[in-house]
């Protein structure tokens, strides 16, 4: 398997989400769309098509060795990608197809899966696949980045339609993203006059999730020495500025905190209890006896 | 009459502050809510607004957001909610 590497860990902690744009070779999106999609006109028809896999079957047991989902999640990167967030024998939560028919004049409401998540560190990463080129116009997933560190229920963010720096999903065939469980997104419409289909997977950890990446070209000493704002880079993955990061449509108030929230989900992803973004984290700790 | 609704998500609780969210609501057409869609706001700021003839009929409240002390960020801070009424038939 293909592990991540730090930078790839960094921009995943600060945005909530990878992209891996094209990773499901040709041949593989034929036989997925073959298999899951052809002919499917809506969510129901597409699901009945899945597998049934139970939640809590662990991801190496959950499909058939021929199945094309097996091969899927064999891909050196995405079983890499899944390993260095989540660790070691991780479990299916559950799976699912959406699909979307061709000019739809109805979007999702911004959301995101399922209750608060009251878990002070340990996270699900959900896996979205889409085995078929992606136009915007087709409306694919639109994500937040960054707003895996607030904390929403279900629907309850519906409200807001629109928010500067929002990402949506466009791409070739084959692309998969890979979501912290928290981050929040909805379908777009589909204006298009295609077939819209997007396979979702949850994936819940067994153990810690500390230490799984590829860490071989991490400083941890470097990357959690002080530094103050704005100041250059003392090592090759700058991890306090970039996690220092404010999302443009972050209020002033919130994104301060949001660093608070990036500085714990490194700790828990690094091991270095020390590590802070500054001294935004270690100063709030300070309370001398 | 109808009314028209813009909402606003502000940088801070200043209305000049920077526009960082918006959302519509248009009692004069049947079409669906779109979420999105857009890549740029309406208004640079809420003052913007004001200008163009929106009027501000509610502001959030400024108070501590629950679970702040403890660091947690919470969604949207600074809410304006803005309308026009229309008079147009449909």
């Amino acid at each position: 398997m293909k592990q991540l590497g730090t930078g790839e860990m960094i921009r995943f902690v600060r945005d909530g989400f990878l992209k891996l744009e094209g990773l499901l070779p040709g041949d593989l999106c034929d036989a997925f769309r073959a298999a899951y999609v052809a002919d499917c006109t809506d969510d129901r028809s597409g699901r009945a098509r899945l597998p049934v896999v139970p939640w809590g079957t662990p991801l190496t047991d959950a499909f058939d060795g021929n199945d094309v989902l097996s091969r899927v999640f064999s891909l050196p990167e995405l079983a890499g990608a899944i390993h260095s967030l989540l660790g070691p024998k991780c479990k299916v939560d559950h799976h699912v197809m959406h699909i979307r028919e061709p000019n739809q004049g109805v979007s999702q409401h911004l959301h995101c899966d399922a209750m608060i998540d009251a878990r002070e560190a340990a996270f699900d990463v959900q896996i979205m696949i889409y085995p078929q080129n992606m136009t915007r116009e087709m409306g694919g997933t639109l994500v937040i980045p960054g707003s895996h560190t607030r904390k929403a229920g279900e629907t309850s963010i519906a409200r807001y339609q629109n928010l500067a720096g929002q990402v949506q999903l466009t791409g070739p065939a084959g692309t998969v993203l890979i979501l912290h469980h928290n981050l929040w997104h909805a379908g777009r419409r589909n204006a298009s006059n295609s077939v819209r289909a997007m396979y979702k997977m949850r994936l819940n950890p067994t153990g810690s999730q500390t230490g799984h990446w590829d860490m071989s070209d991490y400083d941890a000493a470097k990357a959690r020495a002080p530094k103050p704002l704005h100041s250059p880079a003392t090592c090759k993955h700058d991890v306090q500025a970039k996690l220092s990061f404010f999302h443009p449509w972050a209020d002033a108030r919130s994104a301060h905190l949001d660093i608070i929230q990036r500085t714990r989900l490194w700790r828990l992803l690094s091991g270095d209890e020390d590590f802070s973004v500054h001294h935004f984290l270690s100063r709030l700790e300070n309370e001398p006896a | 009459m109808r009314q028209k609704l813009l909402i606003l998500y502000l940088q801070n609780s200043a209305l000049d502050s920077p526009v960082v969210g918006w959302t519509r609501y248009d009692g004069d057409t049947v079409a669906p809510p779109v979420s999105g869609d857009e890549d740029e706001p309406p208004y640079a700021t809420g003052l913007d607004a004001l200008r163009d003839g929106w009027r501000a009929i509610q502001f959030s409240a400024l108070e501590p957001q629950p679970g702040e002390l403890n660091y947690q960020p919470g969604w949207q801070s600074f809410e304006v909610i803005m309308e026009k009424i229309v008079e147009t038939p449909r």
